[in-house]
C-alpha cells in the first residue's frame, strides 16, 4: 500500500505482513522438525564400529576349524582363511564353511538391532558363499580382506556390518 | 520553518521504523532457526564407551596376547583375564567409569568375569538410572593351554557422568 506522500509502509501491507509471518513460522517449524529428525544422527559410534568390525573380520578368519582334509579318518585342524582357500578349489568343503560361517557371526552382534552381511568372492566375481542378514542402508561400516589361493589367485571376504 | 526542498530526517525515522523493527524480527528467527543445529549437543558415550572397551581388546597392558615379538589384537590371553590386569589396564579411569568383562566359550557359557564397579550390570536395563552404559558383544579368540578358542566377550562400560 502507498501512502499519501508516495511512500510505502509494510504495517497497511496486511497481506504481505501475514504471508512474512507465515513464512518465518514455517522456517521456525521446519528448523524444529529438522533438529527432532537429526537427533538419532548426533549419536556418534562410526570410529569405534569400524574397528570392531576389522576385528571381527580378523577373529573369523583366524577361528580354528576341524576337518578331515585327507580323509583318513583323522581330524586337521585349520583355520578359516584355510577352509576358504580350500572351498575355491573344492566345493565339498563348502557345508562345512557355511556351518562354521553361522555359528560364529549369528553369535555376535555389537547391539541388538544390528546384522550382518558376508560375501566371499573370487577374484572373477563369482560368489563363494554370501549371507544376507539384513539388507543394507545407508549406515552401514564394511571390512575387506584379500586372502591368496592356488593358482594364484585371490578371494575377498567381506564384512558388513548393518546398523538400523 | 523548513525551507523548501530541505529534507527533515526526523521524519522519516518513525515512518522507517516498522520496517525497521520486522526486518530485526526476520533476522533474529533466522538466527535461531540455525543456532539450533550449531548448539546441537552430540552424543559422545557410544564413541567413549567404545574407545575404552577397545582398549581392553587391544593393549598389551590389558587383555590382548603377546608372543613376546607382537601383539595379536582381538586374541585374548586368557592368562591376564583376572582382576588385576583390570585394574592395571584401566589404572587411569578408575574415577567416574565402571568396567564389566564376561568371558563366555563358544558354547555361550561363562568361563570367566572380571569388573571394576560396584553397580550390577543389569542395572544398564533400567530406563530411569543416573549413569550411562555402553554394552557390546564381540566375537573373540582366546588362548588357553596353549590352543586357540572362540568365544565372546560381554562388555559393559558404565560412565558415571552421562
Amino acid at each position: 500500500m502507498v501512502t499519501k506522500k508516495g511512500q510505502e509502509s509494510i504495517l497497511t501491507d496486511a497481506p504481505g505482513l501475514s504471508v512474512l509471518i507465515m513464512l518465518l513460522i514455517i522456517f521456525v517449524l521446519l528448523m524444529f522438525f529438522a533438529k527432532s529428525s537429526s537427533l538419532h544422527n548426533s549419536k556418534l559410534s562410526g570410529p569405534y564400529l569400524e574397528s570392531y568390525n576389522d576385528i571381527t573380520l580378523l577373529n573369523y578368519l583366524r577361528t580354528q576349524v576341524e576337518i578331515d582334509i585327507n580323509n583318513d579318518n583323522k581330524l586337521d585342524v585349520i583355520n578359516v582363511a584355510d577352509l576358504i582357500s580350500l572351498v575355491s578349489s573344492d566345493e565339498k568343503y563348502k557345508p562345512k564353511l557355511i556351518e562354521v560361517t553361522k555359528r560364529i557371526l549369528e553369535n555376535t552382534a555389537p547391539f541388538d538391532r544390528s546384522g550382518w552381511n558376508l560375501q566371499i568372492e573370487k577374484d572373477d566375481g563369482s560368489k563363494l558363499i554370501e549371507f544376507n542378514t539384513k539388507p543394507l542402508s545407508w549406515n552401514y561400516y564394511s571390512s575387506n580382506i584379500s586372502i591368496p589361493v592356488r593358482e594364484n589367485k585371490i578371494v575377498s571376504v567381506k564384512l558388513d556390518l548393518q546398523m538400523l | 520553518m523548513m525551507k523548501k526542498g530541505s529534507v527533515f530526517t526526523g521524519m522519516e525515522i518513525p515512518l522507517f521504523l516498522p520496517k525497521l523493527i520486522i526486518i530485526t524480527l526476520t533476522v533474529i528467527v533466522v538466527i535461531l532457526g540455525l543456532s539450533i543445529f550449531y548448539f546441537k549437543q552430540l552424543d559422545l558415550s557410544d564413541v567413549e564407551g567404545g574407545a575404552l572397551s577397545r582398549r581392553f581388546f587391544y593393549s598389551e597392558d590389558c587383555m590382548a596376547y603377546s608372543d613376546g615379538e607382537r601383539v595379536y589384537p582381538g586374541i585374548i590371553d586368557l592368562q591376564k583375564f583376572n582382576q588385576e590386569r583390570l585394574k592395571r589396564c584401566y589404572e587411569n579411569y578408575e574415577e567416574g567409569y565402571g568396567f564389566n568383562f564376561i568371558l563366555k566359550n563358544s558354547q555361550e557359557t561363562n568361563i570367566r568375569e572380571i569388573k571394576a564397579t560396584n553397580i550390577p550390570i543389569e542395572l544398564c536395563d533400567v530406563e530411569s538410572k543416573n549413569f550411562g552404559c555402553f554394552r557390546e558383544k564381540q566375537y573373540i579368540l582366546y588362548y588357553e593351554n596353549g590352543k586357540i578358542n572362540g568365544g565372546t566377550v560381554l562388555s559393559t562400560v558404565i560412565l558415571y557422568g552421562n
